[in-house]
């Protein structure tokens, strides 16, 4: 404590230890300036420990966090923001200790629900995750894909596959998840199910090539050759129909020279 | 989008009597998520009530209403089965309203709040080309007189021809992006804009002040109704955070460099790739909040600066981006003007800039100078972009700035906004600054 106190007294007295740019130093500059008004606001303190931590500067953070603890234990926020700075700095026992205090203090905190599945996911606290992740999905309107990918990362293949599926036919063949869910299939050895996914994108999309060659790949790997084959030949069919501005670009003619080499191969 | 309610499209069964001004139309109407055959209209009220619009292509005959379920005080209605390339008379309010008498057209055009007739033009179907007029503003929410001379500039250059779209490059409302902030730096001034114009709005630091998109919640996406599913063209990204959409000829990437995961393998560029790869329009503009290279009010140079962001999308984003074609690159955050020649591969520190390997075209881009900036038409990667950081048009920086990013043909710590015209294959870019100065403009054309 006493090599870092030097540290600690810079940081509370606004002064930033690294060289910064200028639209921190403004923000700190204007920060500093209310702190040197109403020395004993912990509000002010618990800002500039979040602006220190927007700009990754951990140990300044901390110290206006505590400073702020001290002024108010009570002040709203404070555990959230430091679980997250914890969690940033990969102290996951520490963050789940601080976010448990939030979500006490706020149990619709989605935003702590959310930091906490995370630490005890780092910390293979699976069931804990689990529960965090339902909890705040159970408040949200909508689950971005993000969210979702990292809830299914905590479940098993099977039941992953299910989250997927439902999400998508809530928001729509995000990339993301289908191709997740793309590669659980294949995992768990579901090939046919894997192909019919292909074949739902490759109807609505606009530029169908590239789902029919993955099509011909998925099949070759499991030494069906020749539907492999005609997934390819149909993948060059459907590069023949853009239009010639388009089929003329290198990466186009690219995947032609392939379709056309996948396809001698396999005749 | 997700307050979106249940709508209802159905002729006027009942033409009711001017409401009664008990309430106030105290946000916009303003217009989002606009397609060839569908308009998103929004409106804020002081007290909470029924959410119609009446709307025709007859100013004397606006004989369609749309609605959205329940009261509210924020009013989200879309209209659909809208023909395209069309303008369109609308009214906001609780019931159906009766339109104006005629001779009182000018001035309720330009009334704002309820019973008021608003006009907006469906976009053109997307593919062909249409002339296309964009109005660039990058962290412009300053709310000083500095944003309202760079926004009257604006008005007077395009006087009578009417905006196509506003993009908002990020830090639309200084200093926290709250509500209160968007109230004064947006929609109060921009009012005549936001009622004509549909405005499309990427992330930027000070808006995730109030807004998180990891739930996303807050202030920002309580304002904006983004494309998620897309609705406006391109791939379902599954979030508002980061969406694409089409308009006419050109295809619209808009990226969140500020709180969404940057990874070379995460959800945001796997969609990217898909979007790149589905595209088929001629034109593709990416927008996103940091920039890839500055030496302005920030340095993409310095790993700190602004956690990386900045590095992150010019060392993971940008290679994907030329792969995929990219023609144009808008970003703010850096309080300045810079503007790139046309360039292709530069993915690392100012220092390794080298202008015999990196640009592809050593002209000013201008069709009065030495030249303006050709591309083929077809598809193809790594034929160059522009990079163009415009984030001044709330203020330029107070102090000196080094301004001296060897990527740059250009750069200027004045304030002002961006003007970029389509029309076919044919691209020209226009920097207006506070004084009503053009003080950049380039051309470039595809063939």
């Amino acid at each position: 404590m006493s090599r870092l106190a030097p540290i600690f007294v810079a940081a509370l007295l606004g002064a930033s230890v690294a060289p910064a740019h200028p639209e921190l130093e403004d923000a700190l500059a204007r920060i500093n300036a209310q702190i040197s008004a109403a020395p004993s606001d912990a509000e002010l303190y618990l800002s500039r420990g979040e602006l220190y931590a927007q700009h990754s500067q951990g140990t300044q953070a901390e110290a206006n966090f505590l400073r702020a603890a001290e002024l108010n234990p009570d002040l709203p926020r404070l555990d959230q923001v430091r679980g997250k700075l914890a969690l940033d700095r990969r102290e996951f026992r520490e963050a789940v200790v601080l976010l448990t205090r939030a979500l006490a203090r706020e149990p619709k905190d989605i935003i702590a629900r959310i930091y906490r599945a995370r630490a005890n996911r780092a910390l293979n606290n699976h069931p804990a995750a689990l529960a965090d992740y339902r909890e705040a999905f159970s408040r949200l309107p909508a689950v971005r894909p993000e969210l979702l990918l990292e809830y299914a990362g905590v479940l098993p293949p099977a039941d992953a596959v299910r989250q997927i599926d439902e999400s998508i036919a809530q928001t729509g063949p995000v990339p993301a998840l289908v191709s997740r869910a793309l590669e659980l299939e294949l995992a768990l050895g579901r090939t046919e199910a894997a192909l019919q996914r292909l074949d739902r994108i490759a109807t609505t999309s606009e530029r169908k090539e590239a789902w029919l060659k993955r099509r011909g790949d998925i099949l070759a790997a499991v030494g069906r050759t020749r539907e492999a084959a005609a997934a390819y030949l149909a993948a060059r069919d459907a590069l023949a129909t853009l239009p010639a501005w388009l089929r003329e670009s290198p990466e186009t003619a690219n995947l032609s020279a392939e379709l056309d080499r996948l396809t001698s191969h396999q005749s | 989008m997700r307050l979106l309610r249940l709508v209802l499209t159905a002729p006027v069964l009942l033409v009711l009597p001017l409401l009664d001004a008990a309430t106030t139309v105290v946000r916009g109407p303003y217009l989002q998520i606009p397609t060839p055959t569908s308009m998103v209209v929004r409106w804020r009220t002081d007290a909470t009530e029924g959410s119609v619009v009446t709307y025709g292509t007859d100013r004397a005959k606006m004989t369609s209403t749309a609605k959205a379920e329940g009261v509210s005080t924020e009013h989200i209605v879309q209209l659909s089965g809208l023909t395209p390339n069309t303008k369109y008379f609308y009214a906001v309010g609780a019931a159906p309203l009766t339109p104006p008498a005629s001779e009182k057209k000018a001035a309720a055009e330009d009334a704002p709040g309820r019973a008021a007739v608003n006009t907006f033009t469906t976009p053109p179907l997307a593919g062909p080309a249409s002339p296309t007029r964009i109005w660039v503003l990058g962290d412009a929410g300053t709310k000083t007189p500095v944003q309202t001379a760079v926004r009257d500039v604006y008005y007077k250059f395009t006087g009578t021809r009417a905006t196509d779209l506003v993009l908002l490059l990020g830090d639309n409302a200084y200093p926290d992006g709250t509500d209160a902030d968007y109230q004064k730096a947006i929609f109060e001034m921009y009012p005549q804009t936001l009622r004509t114009t549909p405005v499309w709005s990427t992330l930027g630091n000070h808006d995730g002040k109030s807004s998180n998109s990891a739930t996303q919640s807050g202030v920002y996406y309580d304002i904006f109704t983004l494309p998620s599913r897309a609705q406006a063209g391109g791939v379902v990204s599954g979030t508002e955070a980061y969406y694409s959409f089409d308009h006419a000829n050109t295809h619209f990437i808009c990226l969140d460099s500020s709180d969404s995961e940057r990874s070379a393998d995460g959800a945001m560029m796997q969609w990217l790739k898909a979007d790149l790869t589905e595209t088929k329009r001629d034109w593709i503009i990416a927008f996103f909040h940091h920039p890839t290279y500055t030496k302005g009010t920030h340095d993409s140079d310095k790993d700190s600066d602004s956690q990386g962001r900045m590095n992150d999308m010019r060392a993971i984003f940008l290679p994907v981006l030329e792969q995929g074609g990219v023609d144009l690159v808008l970003t703010g955050h850096s309080h300045v003007y810079e503007r790139s020649w046309l360039m292709d591969g530069h993915y690392g520190k100012g220092e390794s800039f080298d202008a015999s390997k990196h640009v592809k075209q050593k002209t000013s881009g201008r069709s009065d100078g030495d030249g303006v900036y050709r591309k083929p038409r077809a598809r193809s990667p790594h034929f160059g972009e522009v990079n163009v950081v415009t984030g001044s048009a709330g203020h330029a920086s107070a102090k000196p700035v080094p301004l001296n990013h060897p990527a740059f043909y250009l750069a200027l710590n004045e304030a002002g906004s961006s003007v970029v015209d389509i029309d076919g294959l044919k691209l020209e870019f226009t920097f207006l600054n506070d004084k009503g100065e053009k003080r950049d403009w380039f051309t470039m054309v595809k063939q």
